[in-house]
């Protein structure tokens, strides 16, 4: 029986939350400026992308009707060397996969293990995703510079001077120059991800494995792993998004392609047709692609971790 | 009670939302009060005052949208004084000025016709860029105008070049941007040879200064175009200007002995190991940087690097000499590589045409004599008495005689293609650069992925 007047107040408010948590009408209202946001903001704009990819239009002139001829010349006839850019993005997904999350994963099961100035290396590891990618940009633009950057100024010390070159201006190394910072600078927010993902499972768990004898690496494989698996997914998932979406970095230290469009990504070429081609309905069928690769990616990684969920 | 609480809570949301909109709507009310507060001082005055309020409303006024913002830049620094200078000399017509940075400008410009939000002026760059626009029917042909006015006398000849579409004037030029062969007199005389009169020479005293270990030419690679402006000259030598402009426009085949000649001569710089191959990775900002430090003896751009070079505190300061790009002993020698490719404006709905056309008459000729006195370009406009060129700096003198020894012109070759074309053809030059392709394989690609598109 509820007594004190605490008591009745803080029932009451459970009531009321209940009843109101209860109706449809009440959630919609809450839930309608966010609807009308995103509507207006991200679901009209995507709306418009696919209308305008059927249509041959300069931004200005009359929209000329052209059916699926956009996303043919980009698929069929490689216009603007769309596969070049999709080559890309799937190296990118493949580091992000085999290179940034194993190392991520790492990181955060040696932090987890309650190791000296656990804090402190977190705090480290995440300093470059807070760090602005413009100004990551510039940095690594600085280290890879040919004549002052950090880099071939470390190769010539060491007396391997044959190896340094332009990285940024050699097409054979260019694209691993570009990949390597938005390997790096991810590294550390997967890691604060999986990190908490692990911290969250019951130390009881891990303390009984270790009485029963089992190893570090035996706890790693059969308990961290399976046990953070909706975790694995949400990095996976994000990292793979992210890897077709990059944009930013790419314009800064390739300035969107270079040289000779070896570095060229998905979105930049989108960016390429639409600002500096003017061409719109060009422009938004390589969006539209895009958007079709991410929503691919995320139903398919749903399917595979399907079964791991517990 | 399940109703009550729902609708006690629907009133709470429309409370707090209408308190808001209390909130501003009493924001509003103070404005309003503010106006009709001024509104009742000039009520009570007498006819005087009435007139002079009908005369405000009659000034008229443009709005005006322009890309020269920053600090920094030279252009920028001239429109300033422009602008500056604006009110003075321009009691009777008052304009709005908005300035947006140059990356996404001509978008912006599109979408704001598209959404008849446009300015009444604004300025752009010409060819390729302004096209859709001016096929749009955007933008209001100045041929009358210009008859009117007699404009014509004013301005140099050919400068409106880049601003004509089917015989029709779109834009009033402003600065006419010239490519010059900037050579650093200091590392001449280490090496201990003079500057390059004929390709030759140059050839030969690329072999001297690789011999000292001294860089010869810039070639700042990232951005590609500082590198396209090495084989477009050698192209303007071969074939002549007129002969690239009609190229360029698709009136001739870029598959032709004197552009394969061309790409050639510039083939013949690559081997004689004419520039540091690294410096092709880097963006034009720090090869000019280099340069002004010292870091090549030679370089070929435009009349901007002048601003950046005669900066007192630059090392390379004093130490420059201005040259025609060397000569190939054809009959094209004289040609010069530039022109004039930014103007002025007006929107095709712009309904009082003349005043419009007298605002944007002042700003390109102010534009014009300012960017002469700073540095940062070259005149579109004749000077006449009221310009003050006594005082020159001596760089921008020496422009001056190579743009007056000059016979014919063609604009930069990206500018005049404009878009993807542009991007095509910097992008085989670079190939062509770095012997990726042979001259033939460059004029045949040339000519099927730029001309016949």
């Amino acid at each position: 029986m509820l007594s004190t007047p605490y008591e009745i107040q803080f029932g009451v408010k459970l009531i009321i939350m209940d009843k109101l948590l209860g109706s449809k009408k009440t959630i919609a209202i809450f839930v309608l400026p966010g609807v009308i946001f995103f509507t207006l903001m991200i679901f009209i704009p995507i709306i418009a992308s696919v209308a305008f990819s059927f249509f041959e239009w300069d931004g200005i002139g009359k929209m000329q009707f052209i059916g699926f001829q956009n996303f043919r010349s980009l698929l069929q006839d490689n216009i603007d060397n769309y596969w070049i850019s999709v080559k890309n993005t799937v190296i990118m997904a493949l580091l992000t996969a085999g290179v940034q999350l194993p190392l991520a994963f790492i990181l955060a099961v040696v932090l987890s293990e309650g190791i000296k100035g656990e804090g402190f290396f977190r705090t480290v590891y995440f300093t470059p995703v807070v760090v602005s990618s413009s100004v990551i940009g510039l940095l690594f633009l600085k280290i890879y510079n040919p004549d002052y950057g950090i880099l071939n100024v470390i190769l010539k010390h060491l007396g391997l001077e044959s190896l340094t070159t332009a990285w940024l201006g050699n097409p054979k190394t260019a694209l691993a120059a570009l990949f390597f910072p938005i390997v790096w600078q991810y590294i550390g927010y997967h890691m604060l991800l999986l990190y908490a993902g692990i911290k969250s499972i019951s130390p009881e768990i891990f303390e009984s494995a270790k009485i029963d004898g089992a190893k570090l690496s035996t706890i790693v494989r059969k308990i961290t792993l399976p046990m953070i698996a909706p975790m694995i997914e949400v990095c996976l998932t994000l990292g793979i998004i992210g890897s077709i979406k990059i944009f930013d970095l790419s314009i800064i230290l390739t300035n969107n392609g270079e040289p000779l469009g070896a570095t060229l990504v998905q979105a930049g070429l989108m960016y390429k047709q639409i600002f500096q081609y003017g061409m719109y309905g060009l422009g938004s069928a390589t969006s539209i692609l895009i958007i079709i690769q991410c929503l691919l990616v995320t139903v398919i990684l749903q399917r595979i971790f399907k079964n791991t969920r517990i | 009670m399940k109703k009550a609480i729902v609708i006690s809570m629907i009133l709470c949301l429309l409370l707090s939302i209408f308190s808001t909109a209390g909130c501003s709507s009493d924001v509003n009310k103070q404005t309003d009060t503010q106006t009709s507060a001024e509104g009742k001082t000039a009520e009570p005055a007498s006819s005087v005052g009435q007139s002079t309020q009908e005369q405000k409303t009659e000034t008229p006024t443009l709005t005006l949208w322009h890309y020269w913002t920053g600090e920094t830049d030279g252009n920028a620094i001239a429109f300033k004084k422009v602008l500056e200078s604006y009110p003075n000399d321009n009691p009777d017509i008052k304009i709005n000025v908005s300035g947006f940075p140059g990356a996404d400008y001509t978008t912006k410009l599109k979408i704001a016709f598209a959404a008849n939000e446009a300015p009444d002026i604004f300025n752009i760059q010409g060819a390729g860029n302004m096209e859709p626009l001016v096929t749009a029917g955007k933008i209001l042909p100045l041929n009358d105008l210009m008859d009117k006015y007699q404009t014509n006398d004013k301005i140099l000849p050919g400068s409106t070049n880049a601003f004509t579409f089917s015989d029709k004037v779109y834009g009033l030029p402003t600065i006419t941007g010239l490519a010059i062969f900037f050579c650093n007199t200091e590392l001449f005389e280490k090496a201990g040879v003079e500057i390059p009169n004929t390709f030759d020479e140059l050839l030969y005293v690329i072999q001297k200064f690789n011999e000292k270990g001294i860089t010869p030419m810039m070639f700042a690679g990232k951005e590609l175009w500082p590198v396209m402006f090495y084989y477009d000259i050698l192209a303007i030598r071969t074939a002549g200007s007129k002969k690239c402009v009609d190229a360029l426009q698709g009136r001739e085949s870029f598959d032709q002995p004197e552009f394969v000649e061309a790409a050639r001569l510039l083939q013949q710089l690559t081997d004689a190991e004419a520039y540091n191959k690294s410096d092709l990775s880097i963006n034009w900002d720090e090869g000019v940087q280099k340069f002004a430090q010292g870091g090549a003896a030679m370089l070929f751009n435009g009349t901007w690097v002048t601003g950046i070079i005669s900066d007192p505190n630059v090392p390379v300061a004093g130490k420059i000499e201005l040259r025609a790009f060397p000569a190939i002993g054809g009959q094209y020698d004289n040609d010069l590589f530039g022109g004039c490719f930014e103007c002025f404006c007006i929107s095709a709905s712009v309904k009082d045409t003349d005043t419009a056309y007298k605002a944007i008459s002042y700003l390109s000729k102010k534009m014009s004599y300012e960017s002469l006195i700073n540095g940062n370009g070259l005149p579109a406009w004749k000077t006449d008495s009221s310009d003050d060129i006594s005082n020159l700096d001596p760089l921008v003198q020496q422009q001056l005689n190579l743009l007056n020894q000059g016979k014919d012109m063609c604009l930069w070759w990206d500018t005049v293609l404009g878009g993807k074309k542009a991007d095509i053809h910097k992008a085989l030059v670079m190939k062509l650069v770095t012997k990726e392709i042979t001259p033939e394989e460059y004029c045949k690609q040339m000519q099927d992925q730029v001309n016949e598109q």
